[in-house]
């Protein structure tokens, strides 16, 4: 597919905010390291303590359920490097590993959309900086 | 240790060639969401005018405007150029979860009601951005269906709670919908292979064992 290449005074705006603030910009991510590096940047904003993420971690969220009927894994599989399958449609889901998955985390609104929507459904809350680095740690630690 | 003067110039030069290259990647790599805004914007206020009639034999009854819409058994953003970017956001975003149902299986008042209530979509948390929603609903609108959608009484937001749905199905068993390759009613394709296209055509029908 082709994009229109143009100037865009938009993007100027958001580069120079995100340039002079400091602050990591979620809009500019790109790859799963983009996000993780987000993610922590907002881990450890929530909390001081913060110690880095970790796959065991992620992969116990990933496969539990938080008091509602879903877990993670209900869609995604416990070994997501494979494909899922949604539990109530049952319409067939591209794996969520970026392992096994080139487009997976490359898209920031694409990112943030799905995390809100699938905690919501699963927590019935969103996640917090921290699940969610655990979460893509887990990810990117599963062999395919 | 460097002063602080230095330092500034460095950080504006820094700024700078991040401002010129972030303006041409954010534009280019920008979500599709963003693009073709101005196209769709100029002409939505024409689109009940353009429909050719309606051909569709389950949708022979007339609409309660009396207006003309399309006659494509799907929108396919190529005859209406101007729903082109509603089109590309209505198939990236309907058909994640499940297959994109085709506009004219529900009346426009249904499809106003499920869009602006996609935080709680039949049990799941489906929301877009306001944007979104609002580029999607006048595709819909145009390629909705013109029956009445009540079932009894109120609002049907089901395709499959629609009275013509029960009547198409009522020789279907309640132990075939239930079978592992059905799953349930709205799985329309596991019995219309054609239904994305929005072919529900009685001689394609195959209902699986
Ligand atoms: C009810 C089914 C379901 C459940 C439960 C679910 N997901 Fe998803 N998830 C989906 C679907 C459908 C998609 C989008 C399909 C696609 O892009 O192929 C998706 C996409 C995603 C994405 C987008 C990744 C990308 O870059 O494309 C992330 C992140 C994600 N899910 C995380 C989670 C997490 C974390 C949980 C548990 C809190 C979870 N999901 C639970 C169905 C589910
Ligand atoms: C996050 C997942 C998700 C997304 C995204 C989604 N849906 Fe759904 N949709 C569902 C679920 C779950 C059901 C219920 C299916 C069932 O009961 O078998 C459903 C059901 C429906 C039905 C009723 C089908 C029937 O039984 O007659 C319609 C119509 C529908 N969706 C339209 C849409 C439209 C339009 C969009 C895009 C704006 C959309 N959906 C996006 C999950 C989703
Ligand atoms: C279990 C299989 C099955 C599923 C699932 C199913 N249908 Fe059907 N459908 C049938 C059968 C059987 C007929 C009747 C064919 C006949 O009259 O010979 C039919 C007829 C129809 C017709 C009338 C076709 C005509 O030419 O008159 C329409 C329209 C239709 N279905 C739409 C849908 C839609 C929309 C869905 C999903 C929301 C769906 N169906 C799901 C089996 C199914």
């Amino acid at each position: 597919m082709s994009y229109p290449i143009r100037f865009s005074v938009a993007g100027m705006v958001v580069v120079l905010a995100a340039a002079l603030s400091g602050t990591p910009s979620l809009s500019r991510a790109e790859t799963p390291s983009d996000f993780l590096a987000a993610f922590e940047a907002g881990a450890r904003a929530a909390d001081s303590g913060f110690a880095g993420f970790s796959a065991a971690r992620g992969e116990l969220f990933f496969n539990k359920t938080h008091g509602r009927e879903w877990s993670c894994s209900s869609c995604h599989t416990a070994r997501p490097v494979q494909s899922g399958k949604h539990a109530r449609t049952g319409k067939s889901i591209d794996p969520l590993s970026p392992n096994a998955n080139a487009e997976r985390f490359t898209r920031s609104k694409k990112v943030e959309k799905w995390f809100r929507r699938n905690c919501n459904d699963v927590l019935g809350r969103e996640c917090s900086a921290l699940e969610k680095g655990d979460v893509l740690t887990f990810l990117m630690a599963v062999k395919p | 240790m460097m002063d602080r003067s230095r330092w500034m110039n460095i950080r504006l030069a820094v700024t700078l060639v991040l401002l010129i290259t972030g303006g041409w990647v954010l534009s280019a790599g920008a979500d599709d969401d963003e693009r073709d805004e101005t196209a769709y914007g100029r002409e939505q206020g024409e689109y009940h005018a353009r429909g050719k009639p309606h051909r569709e034999s389950h949708e022979r009854e007339g609409n309660e405007r009396g207006e003309r819409r399309s006659d494509l058994p799907v929108p396919d953003g190529r005859g209406q150029p101007e729903f082109k970017a509603a089109f590309e956001a209505w198939k990236a975003e309907c058909s994640s979860c499940h297959m994109a149902y085709p506009p004219r299986l529900l009346p426009t008042d249904s499809w106003r009601a499920l869009m602006g209530g996609l935080s709680d979509h039949f049990g799941t948390d489906a929301s877009l951005d306001q944007e979104t929603v609002d580029r999607i609903l006048p595709l819909l609108e145009q390629y909705a269906g013109r029956r009445r959608s009540q079932a009894g009484t109120g609002l049907v937001l089901r395709i499959t709670d629609t009275r013509w749905f029960r009547h198409e199905h009522d020789e279907v068993g309640s132990a075939v919908w239930k079978r592992p390759a059905v799953g349930s009613p709205s799985n329309c394709m596991a019995c219309h292979a054609g239904a994305e296209q929005g072919d529900f055509d009685e001689d394609a029908v195959r209902i699986p064992r």
